[in-house]
């Protein structure tokens, strides 16, 4: 053969070879407002949608069990006595003529087993055909049932919504599920979509990956597990949610809340019950808790407000902020600082790296830090213990009027400075000052290392610090 | 008369042929390009072994004449 015919027999056979590709990544790649999509499988290209109905006589309470794939599934609440079954085939063929012809193949399946009809379609009958194999088709669900019905459904990509059931369980992925005016329990696990409960009679009980979850209205206990999104639950009973990688947002819980969150910040408002809320690496945030509030966060500031009991509170690399808490207080914080306003049963708090700074507490008070310093200022007269010890930092403390207290005020290498009108001084030295205020009462010891000690008026100290 | 008949040009120039063609309509809005290159784009193949059988048969009776 000579040579310019395999020259031009690779030149034809490359012109195909290029027309077949641009064909290929013409009919697979779209370009498109949402960017570049890579397309391919059955579910795209021309589809044609078909409808069935179908209406089951059913006895008061039965159940309803709905198995599908590839479709949405809607269950609202109609008639006693019946369930409407409408099903819509949407079918991916070129032609309608072949779509109308498959879909005629597509059938509504349902039966009545014991107190429950079941429903679904002949998927796998019809996917076990060589030609099913191929043909993309979805099966749309929108089903009417008597009030007050118990709802299952079992889903795949496609979404759920169920409205004014006597219970729900659903099980769905790859869409989103909506869930409304339930008067019992409902149970939900939904992969890949975001998850919406409304009106919740009884429990929840919620589990979800990868979508938003929003929880409302339960008048039971509420449990959710989320991952890789947002979770926000308003007006429920008592609360447990363990999420990761999102913000979980609560408010107005009936009873006691824990929360285990990781990667995202936590807030919780208006919590009758105790509050418990461990994290990492997000800020935790709470607002009036009736009850204890205990807050554990790695790499995260902690703030509570209106806290009726006891809070414990423990954090590294971020701040503390409380103010308005009832009961005794913890607070333990790795690089971090501590601002407290009115405690009203003391505190006990180690902190590094930043001041600690207390206004207006009533109860005994303990305060260490590390490289910051301590300023500490009575909601009254002084008449409990306080200890407070800092190391590369000043202490400062504000004396009321009618206080009674024996003061121990050490500052190596320091100086202490005391300007308290009525505190009588004992013994006075070169870093180490004495005395009482009232005749003495409950010790008041206040030690500075490389920062000095300041003992002072409160008028005093809103005159220098207005 | 034989020297003169070369099927590659014969190929060559019904390919050109039809890509303008083709490419005409396309720009007149009347066939899409890609999907009419790509139906018959093997027409090319065809054409080209109907012109060899056709040379070959050629060759074999000039042969026979001759003797």
């Amino acid at each position: 053969m000579k040579a310019s015919k395999i020259g031009l027999l690779i030149l034809v056979l490359g012109f195909g070879g290029a027309i077949e590709t641009a064909w290929s990544v013409r009919q697979n790649i779209g370009f498109g407002p949402q960017g570049c999509r890579v397309l391919a499988g059955r579910y795209y290209g021309p589809s044609f949608s078909f409808g069935a109905d179908h209406t089951q006589p059913v006895s008061a309470g039965t159940g309803i069990e709905v198995d599908n794939a590839f479709g949405a599934v809607i269950v609202r609440a109609g008639e006693p006595g019946q369930v409407k079954i409408a099903l819509r085939k949407v079918v991916f063929r070129p032609t309608e003529d072949q779509a109308r012809a498959f879909a005629a193949e597509v059938q509504i399946k349902s039966a009545v087993e014991g107190s429950v009809l079941r429903i679904g379609n002949n998927r796998d009958e019809l996917e076990n055909r060589g030609e099913g194999r191929e043909v993309g088709f979805e099966t749309h669900f929108d089903l009417t049932v008597p009030p007050g019905t118990p709802v299952t459904v079992r889903n795949e990509h496609g979404r759920v919504e169920i409205a004014d059931a006597a219970s729900a369980d659903v099980t769905s992925s790859f869409d989103g599920v909506r869930v409304e005016r339930v008067a019992g329990g409902v149970r939900l696990q939904v992969h890949h979509g975001d998850v919406l409960a409304a009106g919740v009679g009884g429990d929840l009980s919620l589990v979800a990956r990868h979508g938003r979850a929003e929880v409302q209205d339960v008048q039971g206990r509420a449990s959710v597990d989320h991952e890789h999104g947002d979770v926000t639950a308003l007006r429920t009973g008592a609360l447990s949610v363990r999420a990761a990688h999102g913000e979980v947002g609560v408010e107005s819980v009936r009873g006691d809340l824990e929360v285990h969150a990781q990667h995202g910040p936590v807030t919780a408002r208006d919590v009758t019950g105790a509050a418990t809320i461990e994290g990492s690496f997000g800020d935790a945030r709470v607002e009036k808790a009736g009850g204890d509030a205990r807050i554990t966060v790695v790499h995260g500031a902690v703030e509570a407000a209106d806290v009726a009991g006891g809070l414990v509170a423990e954090t590294s690399f971020g701040d503390v902020v409380l103010a308005r808490v009832g009961g005794p207080v913890q607070v333990k914080v790795a690089h971090g600082g501590v601002n407290a306003r009115v405690l009203e049963k003391g505190a006990q708090i180690n902190a590094s790296g930043a001041d600690v700074v207390i206004d207006g507490f009533r109860g005994e008070v303990r305060v260490e830090v590390e490289r910051g310093g301590v300023s500490l200022t009575p909601a009254g007269a002084l008449t409990d213990p306080v200890w407070a010890s800092a190391a590369h930092g000043a202490v400062r403390l504000e004396v009321s009027a009618g206080s009674r207290f024996v003061l121990d005020a050490t500052a190596e290498p320091g100086e202490v400075q005391v300007d308290v009108p009525g505190l009588v001084l004992t013994s006075t030295s070169a870093g180490l000052t004495k005395g009482e205020m009232g005749g003495g009462g409950s010790s008041v010891h206040l030690q500075a290392r490389h920062g000095d000690v300041r003992v002072e008026a409160v008028t005093a100290a809103a005159a220098k610090n207005p | 008369m034989a020297a003169s008949f070369s099927i590659e040009r014969i190929v060559i120039g019904f390919a050109l042929l039809g890509l303008g063609v083709l490419w005409l309509l396309a720009n007149a809005g009347r066939v899409d390009l890609l999907s009419a290159l790509r139906t018959w784009w093997p027409l090319l193949l065809v054409l080209w072994g109907g012109l060899e059988l056709a040379a070959a048969l050629s060759r074999r009776e000039a042969r026979h004449g001759g003797s």
